[in-house]
């Protein structure tokens, strides 16, 4: 099932979407990553492929200063491609948790 | 196109008892501030500046300036505030701007669709909206002349720009809003000129502007004086309202003609002047200043010396035979004298010739 | 591989394939629609709902063209195409730019009479209506605040249909023409894409799909046909057409209409199941204002974009709605289909004029949206101020530049254009592909620009036409 199905977001990209979720409930969070694993996967090629680059970087970045993921310092960066990076994970989190039905595992099959 | 129904029920009395000025602290708005003020109950005007503010108030008691931006609704909001019914002259525009084209069209078509918009809400009783010779570009052969019928070729950013503007001022008035009257003035000299034609001026009378080409290509130039006459007469002609006019000195004239009269002006003002010959530029550096402009302005981008050089190669004329006829214009100053005023104003003023 | 035969084979079943369906089975031809994505009971998925967006659209929603600034857009996968998550707006070709596009393009037969004369038929046979009953608060929000401003404010008649309730019923492909043309004997081939075209000479001769069975397993499916209409949209349709190697014009003009959101938080709660169908046309067609979607997911979504704190806001959500601000702009896009990637590479990019124009629309939506009673403004911009008074507006014009706009499309057309003029065109006056005797593109990609409104009405318009005239002259 693609719950539990994380392969297709990288190290960082998990973490960026880690940061951005709100609630605590473990389920909940788990089901808000898989949406957004679910997106990125559907996403063109291309774009995929950009953002793929950009975590891979940003990933490299973050281990080499020690460790976190800095949202802040994406959303206020000055390389405008960096503030639409972390806007786009925002954007799939925020819409998730808030739409997100409280079942939701009736209706994502894992080909959908 | 259909008939407006107007602003107001009867027949409005004109020319009104109050103006409204945008751009009112600007080389034409000036002059035109002057005009309007001994014969209106007020005159209010939009400037940039609480400096511009008191340099117009010192004009006369019925100057009311408003500082602020033409893009700002509230600023609008306080411009029409009370003024009742009225005619609105709309100068306010960038022509260069400082660095980004954008602002070409930020205040040039944004700042015309606010003031019209809050013009139509006060009730104004005629939108006099100043235009440019720019949304027609340049003449194909140095014989040509725009006229009223000319079709829209617009020069680069500022004549989208000011192309974009008309079609609003235009709508405007097919949708029955206001009755409106664009007028098209190109190139203006005369008193309260900004810095760059001072040293426009200067550079003549040093020999140091270049001629592009061999002189012959024909420019239309304004006086000022002459485009505030034809801006109170598109105010009150019954025929005016919907249409557009070429406002030009009496004639086009040749550049090389334009530069002798500048250099004859500032001599008859007692100024030295230069024996030097202009330096002679080929046609094709003016093409080449153009595909240049062109470019940088496909990046957002303005360079000042770059877009007038390119512009020079051209000949840009019109005709008036249409204000002529309807709004009954009669241009008193051509370019010697128009010139020399422009030239006592500088020296009165201290600028540096 | 399997195999199959048809007489005329229609790729893809939205506004353009279902109208062209429909009008072929029901002059007696032998049709096959082939659609990408599944077919889903229109009932089954709540409109704009997360699940709808998994289901129905393409990339999930995730997409957006390549250029500064970039701008997300949406589409429809699925059997009815984007009249399954679109909201039904419904506007006829304004006949100005029919005009203008005759013109411009040399279309031969596109007429107000003609074009007027489809209208009417799709529109008896679809069920375009009013509302019936007061507009709710979100869309009357708009007619308030733009009859307070002297702005003209009009509501647009959707494609519902009512029942005696009052309760109205989108009128989706799936809904209505698709059944039509199914129990007039088309076949419907749902999940299955079209890798390419086949040609022999100057014909096609069928298409080689990818299908993905019932139980998940794939595989590949040939169609012979002696005919093709390809209306898979303004991004797929040239995709296909270049895939299967007709390139030329094809996949460029792609236009859209760049869009400005603006959260609204309004004193009192407003409605959250719809989408207004009040816009105000004061500007139109170079800008026009009208609401979104507003789900509370929404409404995070665009109260997010100016980066400003929104929790408040967030959690005082009934009270808040998000309206937009699209315009018609000056630029054009491609689409261009590269070897090896399932999905073309789209590209945009604004000119200086189209980015004057966004911020403008954005100043007077929130000019209307102050005047209908907002108290808040939370503009798409990056960095943009929280606006709660109409001196703090002017503020959006600076605020608003290519590194902080924020935006977004439903609307795609253009990529093939249709006239015979044949520098601009990728197709005649009736959608036939140059160069190909039994080809023709008939949706969204052959308008010739972008119409400024919601497409729909034009799409099926000029679908009708065509199909009428294929049917007199094949």
């Amino acid at each position: 099932m693609g719950f539990t199905n994380l392969r297709f977001m990288l190290p960082y990209e998990r973490q960026v979407v880690a940061a951005l979720t709100t609630t605590i409930d473990p389920e909940r969070r788990e089901e808000v990553a898989s949406f957004v694993e679910g997106a990125l996967r559907s996403m063109p090629e291309h774009l995929r492929v950009a953002i793929g680059g950009a975590s891979v970087g940003l990933g490299v970045l973050s281990f080499v200063s020690g460790g976190r993921v800095n949202v802040h310092s994406l959303d206020t960066s000055p390389i405008p491609q960096l503030r639409q990076y972390v806007r786009m994970f925002r954007s799939l989190v925020l819409f998730a948790e808030q739409e997100l039905p409280a079942s939701p595992s009736a209706l994502l099959p894992a080909n959908a | 196109m259909t008939a407006p129904n107007g602003s107001t029920d009867s027949a409005p009395e004109l020319p009104a008892s109050a103006a409204v000025v945008t751009g009112a602290a600007g080389w034409l708005g000036q002059n035109l501030v002057r005009a309007l003020a001994p014969s209106r109950e007020r005159v209010r005007c939009l400037v940039r500046t609480d400096d511009d503010a008191s340099l117009l108030s010192v004009i006369g008691p019925s100057i009311e300036p408003i500082v602020g931006d033409v893009r700002d609704p509230a600023a609008i909001d306080m411009l029409f505030d009370g003024v009742g019914p009225s005619t609105v002259f709309h100068a306010a525009g960038v022509i260069h701007p400082e660095r980004s084209v954008r602002s070409l069209f930020d205040v040039n078509v944004g700042g015309t669709q606010l003031t019209l918009d809050r013009a139509r809400r006060a009730g104004a009783v005629r939108f006099v909206h100043v235009s440019s010779n720019s949304p027609f570009g340049a003449n194909d052969v140095p014989a040509g002349r725009f006229t009223e019928d000319s079709p829209y070729n617009p020069y680069m950013a500022y004549g989208q720009s000011k192309l974009e503007a008309e079609q609003l001022v235009m709508r405007s008035y097919e949708h029955g809003d206001l009755q409106t009257v664009i007028v098209r003035p190109p190139w203006f000299y005369g008193p309260f000129q900004p810095a760059r034609q001072t040293q426009f001026l200067a550079a003549i009378r040093r020999g140091r502007f270049p001629l592009v080409g061999d002189g012959t290509q024909q420019r239309s130039m304004v006086f000022v004086g002459n485009l505030v006459l034809g801006l109170l007469l598109a105010e009150t002609a019954d025929k005016a309202p919907g249409n557009a006019y070429w406002i030009a000195d009496a004639r086009p004239y040749e550049l090389r003609e334009i530069f002798e009269t500048i250099r004859a002006a500032l001599a008859a003002e007692g100024l030295e002047v230069t024996e030097r010959n202009p330096i002679r530029i080929p046609a094709l550096v003016g093409s080449m200043a153009e595909a240049a402009d062109k470019f940088v302005q496909g990046r957002g981008r303005y360079v000042q010396a770059v877009h007038v050089l390119g512009e020079l190669k051209d000949t840009i004329a019109c005709d008036i035979s249409r204000a002529r006829a309807e709004l009954g214009y009669e241009p008193p100053t051509a370019l010697l004298d128009g010139m020399r005023e422009s030239i006592r104003w500088c020296l009165a003023n201290g600028e540096q010739l | 591989m399997t195999s199959l035969q048809t007489e005329v084979l229609v790729v893809g079943s939205g506004a353009g394939g279902a109208t062209t369906a429909a009008q072929l089975t029901g002059a007696g031809r032998r049709v096959t629609i082939v659609e990408e994505g599944p077919w889903i009971d229109p009932d089954a998925v709540e409109p704009f709902s997360l699940e709808e967006m998994v289901l129905k659209y393409r990339h999930r929603g995730s997409c957006a063209t390549l250029g500064s600034p970039p701008v997300a857009y949406a589409e429809g996968r699925c059997v009815g195409g984007s009249t399954e998550i679109n909201s039904g707006l419904w506007h006829r070709l304004p006949s100005y730019l029919s005009e203008e596009w005759r013109r411009a393009y040399r279309i031969d037969e596109f007429t107000d009479d003609v074009l007027d004369r489809y209208a009417e038929q799709v529109e008896e046979a679809q069920g375009v209506s009013r509302l019936p009953s007061a507009p709710p608060p979100s869309s009357a929000t708009l007619e308030r605040g733009a009859t307070k401003l002297g702005w003209r404010a009009v509501e647009f008649p959707r494609v519902f249909r009512y029942d005696q309730q009052g309760r109205g019923v989108k009128q989706t492909m799936a809904r209505t023409l698709i059944p039509r043309a199914v129990a007039a004997g088309a076949t419907v081939i749902p999940d299955c894409r079209v890798l390419k075209l086949l040609t022999r000479g100057d014909q096609v001769t069928g298409a080689v799909c990818d299908r993905t069975r019932p139980d998940g397993s794939r595989e590949r499916l040939s169609i012979e046909a002696d005919f093709v209409f390809v209306c898979a949209g303004a991004i797929q349709s040239p995709a296909l057409l270049q895939r299967s190697g007709f390139r030329g014009s094809i996949g460029r003009g792609l236009k859209l209409h760049p869009t400005v959101k603006i959260a609204a938080r309004f004193p009192s709660p407003l409605d959250h199941a719809g989408v207004p169908m009040h816009r105000v046309t004061e500007f139109a067609p170079s800008l026009t204002i009208g609401g979104s979607v507003s789900r509370k997911g929404h409404i995070a979504l665009a109260l997010a974009d100016s980066a400003a704190d929104f929790r408040d806001a967030l959690d005082d959500w009934e009270r808040v709605y998000v309206y937009y601000a699209a315009i018609r702009g000056d630029a054009s896009g491609r689409v261009v289909a590269v070897p090896g990637l399932s999905a073309p590479v789209v590209s945009y990019r604004l000119t200086d004029a189209d980015m004057s124009r966004l911020a403008r629309g954005l100043l007077h939506l929130g000019e209307v949206l102050l005047a209908a009673g907002a108290t808040e403004l939370y503009p798409s911009v990056i960095g943009g101020r929280v606006v709660r008074r109409l001196d703090e507006l002017v503020s959006w014009w600076d605020a608003l530049t290519r590194s902080s706009a924020n935006l977004m499309t439903v609307h795609l057309t253009s990529s093939v254009r249709m006239g015979e003029d044949r520098e601009r065109t990728g197709a005649d006056s009736f959608g036939r592909v140059w160069g190909v005797r039994n080809l023709r593109v008939n949706d969204a990609s052959l308008l010739p620009d972008a119409p400024g409104v919601n497409p729909q009405a034009a799409i099926m318009t000029i679908a009708a036409r065509n199909t009428d005239h294929f049917l007199a002259h094949a």
